[in-house]
């Protein structure tokens, strides 16, 4: 018995190195330069200096990470708009086809945009969508559709058909009921959906390799694998360039950590 | 979707009646809220989707100056399942890496929410770290395992020649093993996903539960076995679910770590799709990668459906 509490303590230790040691070793690279990055791999900065950090600035970091929160933005403000609704009329109207159109969206939470992102390029070609950051946005957006509108629907399903019906009494049409009564009670549910796609617009990878082209209009991941060709030597600089991408998705985990962890297994669980 | 015919969940129509001024406004309102997010699906996943289905039976073949599109049949379905070997060294490599994760991942989340949730001493700080990697992209923990692992100036090689054992110290991801390394940089990813998954549903066994478990005089380890096991066992199909599903869309990750090398050993399903679809030197025909794409997504689709009826279905026995 107190054997086995001591090998869990010694395997919880051990795994906490595991997971952190990566994160602590990064954090520490991105102020050393390189040559004691090579020599003394778990050594502290001989001196504490942010060059990684500058040699960062006239790079082109800074547009990619500019391009990213733009691009995130505008996918949010997708997700704002066409899920939310989709989700009201699935819960709210009933019309033929509505189960149909509903596991049509559900199942497409399976599909990974990869797979089909052959032909979507070509579409997006005929629409000129193609290396347009507005293109992108609609791309996200739509691929977040499933996700989004299975937690809004599951959360819209559940709020209590009376509240509406006092402001249908005094002559709003579904439209006001939706944006003053629906939209305000479905907050928390809107909140998790926009931290959970917030990270996955971040994050997404092959989309934006795929569907933008010049240079000066990618997003951060994109641009990273770019900037570890050209810092190919320079392990301070690359360093310092993660720790400033994972830096928006620690600072929110930090402020939303319950909330995200919530919305994070929401999906999940109730699949 | 003009022919879709809204009405309120309330109110009945008899068949015939043309519909009443109050009843064609509600229609209208609801094809209004409807329409957009249809459309927006559509247009970019639906149609991506069909239109992947339609190419995987057609070529694009020279033909004069330019190029023609000729129907090929279930041709590339067979030239992918019967010679391509690395689409088969592929699907194995992703069917390795989900087993991986049941086997790994899944038994490591799972102790390690048990610990949390008899609230080891610094539970809290536990959370957090084992949960942080979590927050980083593929794309970020494929550069930086590249570091980790790389010959001169990685973590482990550093690790090896400041024990002494300098001599041991390779290329990891060029060497036949990358697999493996990759596999666990997933684990060093995900774990913590799953962790507080678990971790959701070990707190909903109330306490009571736990407590006359205690009274009855059974030890810690029997409590786990008869009081914690039954409620895991839902969430362990979902957990099997979730893991098989992500594994089965790997990626980024490879993309920016191997590529797929050394020699297609860490190829997974995807990144040979991308790359046969948009840098495979030849000519740019998209019916082949397109029925790989189709293949895949029949074989996950079965996947998903075999795993759900079967651990279901295993529970409903076992109640």
């Amino acid at each position: 018995m107190r054997l086995g509490r001591i090998f869990l303590h010694m395997f919880l230790i051990a795994y906490t190195i595991y997971a952190l040691g990566p994160l602590v070793w990064l954090a520490l690279s991105s102020l050393k330069p390189t040559f004691q990055i090579i020599a003394d791999p778990f050594g502290l900065p001989a001196v504490l200096s942010f060059k990684n950090y500058q040699t960062l600035s006239v790079s082109r970091f800074w547009v990619y990470y500019r391009n990213s929160i733009l691009i995130s933005a505008g996918g949010l403000l997708g997700i704002l708009i066409f899920a939310t609704t989709t989700a009201y009329a699935l819960s709210r109207f009933r019309f033929p086809g509505r189960e149909w159109i509903r596991s049509a969206i559900f199942a497409a939470i399976l599909l990974p945009p990869a797979l089909v992102v052959l032909p979507l390029f070509l579409q997006m070609q005929t629409y000129g969508l193609v290396n347009s950051q507005l293109g992108l946005m609609l791309v996200y957006a739509a691929f977040a559709m499933p996700v989004s509108v299975y937690i809004l629907r599951d959360f819209i399903a559940h709020i209590p058909w009376e509240l509406g019906d006092a402001a249908r009494v005094d002559g709003a049409n579904e439209w006001q009921v939706f944006l003053r009564i629906i939209l305000p009670i479905s907050r928390p549910a809107i909140t998790s959906v926009l931290l959970l796609q917030f990270v996955h617009f971040w994050n997404e990878f092959v989309l934006a390799l795929v569907l933008i082209r010049s240079d000066n209009l990618r997003t951060l991941p994109v641009g990273l694998t770019l900037l570890n060709t050209e810092y190919t030597m320079n392990y301070g600089a690359m360093s310092a360039a993660l720790v400033l991408s994972a830096a928006p998705m620690l600072l929110i985990f930090s402020i939303f950590s319950e909330r995200f962890i919530r919305g994070m297994s929401v999906g999940a669980l109730k699949g | 979707m003009r022919h879709e015919i809204p009405t309120s969940p309330k109110r009945n129509r008899s068949r015939g009646e043309p519909p009443s001024p109050q009843l064609r406004r509600e229609r209208l309102t609801a094809t209004g809220f409807l329409l957009p997010g249809l459309l927006l699906f559509g247009l970019f996943v639906v149609y991506p989707l069909t239109d992947t289905i339609y190419q995987s039976f057609f070529s694009i073949v020279p033909a004069g100056a330019g190029a023609e599109r000729r129907f090929v049949g279930l041709g590339h379905y067979t030239e992918a399942l019967t010679e391509d070997k690395v689409f088969w060294g592929a699907m194995v490599n992703s069917s390795l890496w989900a087993l991986w994760s049941v086997a790994v991942d899944i038994p490591l989340a799972f102790l390690l929410a048990w610990s949390l949730r008899i609230r080891v001493p610094g539970w809290r700080f536990y959370r957090t770290a084992w949960f942080a990697p979590m927050l980083l992209s593929p794309v970020l923990i494929g550069l930086l395992w590249r570091y980790i692992l790389r010959y001169e100036g990685g973590l482990l090689n550093g690790t090896l020649r400041l024990v002494g054992l300098g001599g041991w110290a390779s290329d990891w991801l060029g060497s036949p093993w990358a697999l493996f390394w990759l596999f666990l940089a997933t684990t060093w990813h995900t774990v913590g996903y799953y962790m507080v998954l678990t971790l959701t549903a070990l707190e909903e066994i109330p306490q009571d539960l736990l407590d006359a478990a205690v009274v009855d005089g059974a030890s810690r380890r029997q409590q786990i076995w008869h009081v914690v096991l039954p409620v895991l066992r839902p969430l362990l199909a979902t957990l099997i679910i979730i893991t098989f599903t992500a594994k089965m869309r790997v990626f980024d990750l490879v993309w920016v770590t191997t590529r797929g090398g050394p020699y297609g050993k860490t190829e997974t399903v995807i990144t040979w799709v991308v790359q046969r679809g948009f840098y495979y030197v030849g000519q740019f025909d998209m019916g082949y990668p397109s029925a790989m794409a189709v293949i895949w997504l029949m074989v996950m689709a079965l996947g998903i459906f075999l795993l759900s009826r079967v651990l279901r279905s295993k529970d409903l026995i076992e109640y």
